[in-house]
């Protein structure tokens, strides 16, 4: 055992350091407002073209082929910089790579990874949340092209996506996650209507919903095969639970040091609020230690599965923790009307512990798949 | 980076797990049999695996951690923990370990013992060692000696006594060479070792309530089937992965890391591991019922376990402060 930098490992880092020495988009961008969220393309393209994004991607979509241990290495030094996470992707592509065929892959995934066409994800629906398989998008095919029609909601990025990844019914004769399928769904197109949500921090960029009345999709843009995709969405959101390919412990460590940077100017700070500090870097730090023993375990070919709703639970449990430290810490600042960026954070929080599957979700995952407690 | 065990450490892993289960007690009632304890502490002598931290052993941070967690989760009544603290002080301040001892702590089991304390002193983890390790004061500087243990008591953790020095029969070992950066780093180390003990409790607590949820039945069913029983147990095992996670990388980082870097990560994994295998065992009582809360139920005994290690050389109020205090220092 070493998590050391091996040669090539530490060069890597110290490249990476110089380059966000001048590059890091430093100030005000938190991924909790707004601002972040305008920002986010430009920040997913200098990432990339300077090779700093889908290092451990395959070269032949445009990745690096580096070991998983280098994400490690990039959350890391985006974290100590100060720079914004890397974006979210990591969920999408696995899950392709995993269930769709070569053609699909080699159309979607060097534009994605490079970040020249920008996706969101279609599966959650207003009646369909936790019991997702339950969703009622359908997808009829006529011809050669499917005709959708339904309503997905939750749809991160979806003012700026150039591609869907949806998840809709091709079969309602079947169980009802038998009868699902993917689709790659383009979101330029008349029977495609994006709302923004507004969520309760005021953010309005990330969220949004999709109205599908009468939009087509080539059959030749099928993920996966008919019926195929209740485990293409699985692969997503075990990925999507994982902080090692969100990015996000890099979030959690700045939102730390800009907290404690900022106590450090106050002439005192009480003891709950140090205490909620100390708290935040306890499990900021743990879930970073977290993620380089899971990365590791992929060393060993290990393709992440259920241990993921354990992963969201630390990871979404850090959220709180640092969320709860910012109310405590910064909060005061909102209400004088200076500052309403710990307030963002602390509200931003809520939702880590519903979102990729609540967490009462993840504990019955955990149950049933890990633990194989009985059902009755 | 590679956070897996190597071959050695998986092998090292199995024999420590062996010799530990092999003389483990499998009720309450079953503990202080002097004939087990003695011929678990011969095991680990025999074995080499008290000589992990001696003065030529290299950095062995992660193969101390490994046998101090195998160990704990096998309830182990044998010193371990306490001499291996009293070798890495010794090899810090560049002399031999001497035969069997452990470290002395102050009474609030805040930081080791300097003279000063010697008579209200207490001799952690003093179940099988007959010596306790103290500091003695010359300016800024440290040295080291020993005093010999009377009779230990166990008291709240039933697997390890502690025990009063005799004072009047005290045996300098080393001049003034330790420095205070020596202490905290040496503290570093010890914090990640009780970490990894927290870990080797709290997984049996764990994995002993898991099995007792499934074959309890009530209403006709396993009580591990009903939703709000799962969903204890899931948070109690989501716990113990961060626990695993931060021992595996605060154990490498004690000998690894730059000192302010291993310190820091001494601290996180402490207060992290202190607070999780706590509730973790809280877990267990509350599933395990009415029977949990018996004195037969073994689940007290490894609760106690970690109530003590969560306490030696600074509770997690100390422990949080002196993070704290770092941090903003330095942000």
């Amino acid at each position: 055992m070493d998590y050391r930098d091996d040669e090539a490992e530490a060069d890597f880092r110290n490249r990476l350091r110089m380059w966000l020495e001048t590059n890091a988009l430093k100030g005000g961008l938190s991924s909790t407002d707004d601002d972040y969220w305008t920002h986010a393309a430009e920040w997913h393209t200098s990432l990339y073209n300077a090779g700093w994004f889908g290092v451990s991607f395959p070269a032949r979509f445009g990745g690096q082929g580096l070991s998983p241990v280098y994400e490690a290495i990039v959350d890391d030094e985006l974290a100590w910089a100060g720079a914004p996470p890397k974006p979210s992707l990591g969920y999408i592509v696995h899950g392709m790579m995993r269930h769709a065929s070569e053609e699909i892959c080699e159309r979607f995934l060097p534009t994605m990874i490079a970040g020249t066409e920008r996706w969101c994800q279609g599966f959650s629906e207003p009646e369909a949340g936790s019991d997702l398989a339950g969703l009622r998008t359908v997808a009829v095919l006529e011809d050669d092209e499917y005709v959708v029609n339904g309503h997905k909601v939750w749809t991160s990025y979806s003012d700026q996506a150039d591609w869907c990844i949806l998840l809709a019914r091709t079969d309602s004769e079947v169980a009802k996650h038998k009868g699902l399928t993917a689709f790659a769904m383009s979101m330029h197109q008349p029977g495609v209507t994006q709302r923004p949500l507004k969520m309760i921090n005021g953010v309005s960029n990330e969220f949004g919903e999709l109205i599908l009345d009468g939009a087509r999709i080539p059959a030749a843009n099928r993920i996966t095969e008919p019926g195929g995709g209740w485990a293409m969405a699985m692969t997503v959101l075990n990925h999507e639970r994982s902080p090692a390919d969100l990015g996000y412990t890099a979030r959690y460590s700045r939102a730390v040091r800009e907290l404690e940077r900022q106590l450090m100017t106050k002439p005192s700070v009480s003891p709950m609020t140090r205490h909620a500090l100390g708290s935040a870097y306890v499990h900021s730090e743990v879930l970073r230690m977290h993620v380089k023993r899971r990365l590791s375990e992929r060393l060993s070919h290990h393709e992440p599965g259920a241990e993921g709703a354990i992963d969201k639970l630390l990871m979404t449990t850090t959220e709180q923790v640092v969320g709860n430290a910012a109310r405590q810490g910064g909060i005061a600042r909102a209400f004088e009307g200076s500052d309403q960026s710990w307030l963002n954070t602390y509200l931003y929080s809520r939702a880590a512990t519903v979102m990729g599957g609540t967490s009462q979700i993840q504990k019955n995952v955990i149950a049933a798949q890990i633990l194989k407690l009985p059902n009755r | 980076m590679d956070a897996r065990l190597t071959e050695e450490q998986r092998s090292l892993r199995e024999t420590a797990g062996r010799i530990a289960r092999r003389s483990a007690a499998a009720t309450v009632d079953a503990l202080g049999d002097s004939q087990r304890i003695t011929q678990l502490a011969r095991d680990l002598a025999d074995s080499g695996l008290l000589e992990l931290r001696h003065a030529d052993a290299g950095p062995t941070g992660v193969e101390v951690a490994i046998v101090a967690e195998q160990l704990a989760a096998a309830a182990s009544e044998a010193s371990f923990v306490g001499p291996t603290l009293a070798a890495d002080l010794c090899r810090r301040a560049g002399i031999e370990t001497p035969e069997t001892c452990t470290i002395a702590l102050t009474t609030d089991l805040d930081r080791i013992a300097v003279e000063s304390d010697l008579e209200t002193a207490l001799a952690f983890d003093a179940g099988t060692v007959t010596h306790a390790l103290y500091l003695t004061e010359s300016g800024d500087k440290y040295g080291l000696a020993v005093a010999p243990l009377r009779v230990g008591n166990a008291t709240v953790d039933l697997t390890r006594p502690l025990a009063a020095l005799t004072a009047a029969e005290t045996r300098e070992l080393a001049g003034p060479v330790l420095t205070v950066d020596d202490l905290a780093l040496w503290r570093a180390f010890a914090h990640s070792v009780l970490s990894a003990d927290l870990l080797g409790s709290a997984r049996t607590a764990h994995l002993t309530t898991v099995a007792y949820a499934t074959g309890r039945t009530q209403y006709g069913r396993p009580v591990a089937s009903f939703q709000a029983v799962q969903h204890l147990l899931a948070d109690s095992l989501v716990l113990l992965e961060g626990i695993e996670s931060a021992v595996s990388y605060a154990s490498w980082a004690v000998d690894a890391e730059d000192p302010d870097n291993a310190i820091d990560t001494a601290l996180v994994s402490k207060l992290y591991c202190t607070n999780a295998a706590r509730t973790i065992n809280e877990i267990a009582i509350q599933v395990h019922g009415g029977i949990g809360n018996t004195w037969e139920c073994m689940i007290h005994v490894y609760l106690r376990r970690a109530l003590l290690a969560g306490q030696v050389l600074g509770d997690e109020g100390t422990l949080m402060e002196q993070l704290v205090d770092r941090r903003l220092k330095v942000a």
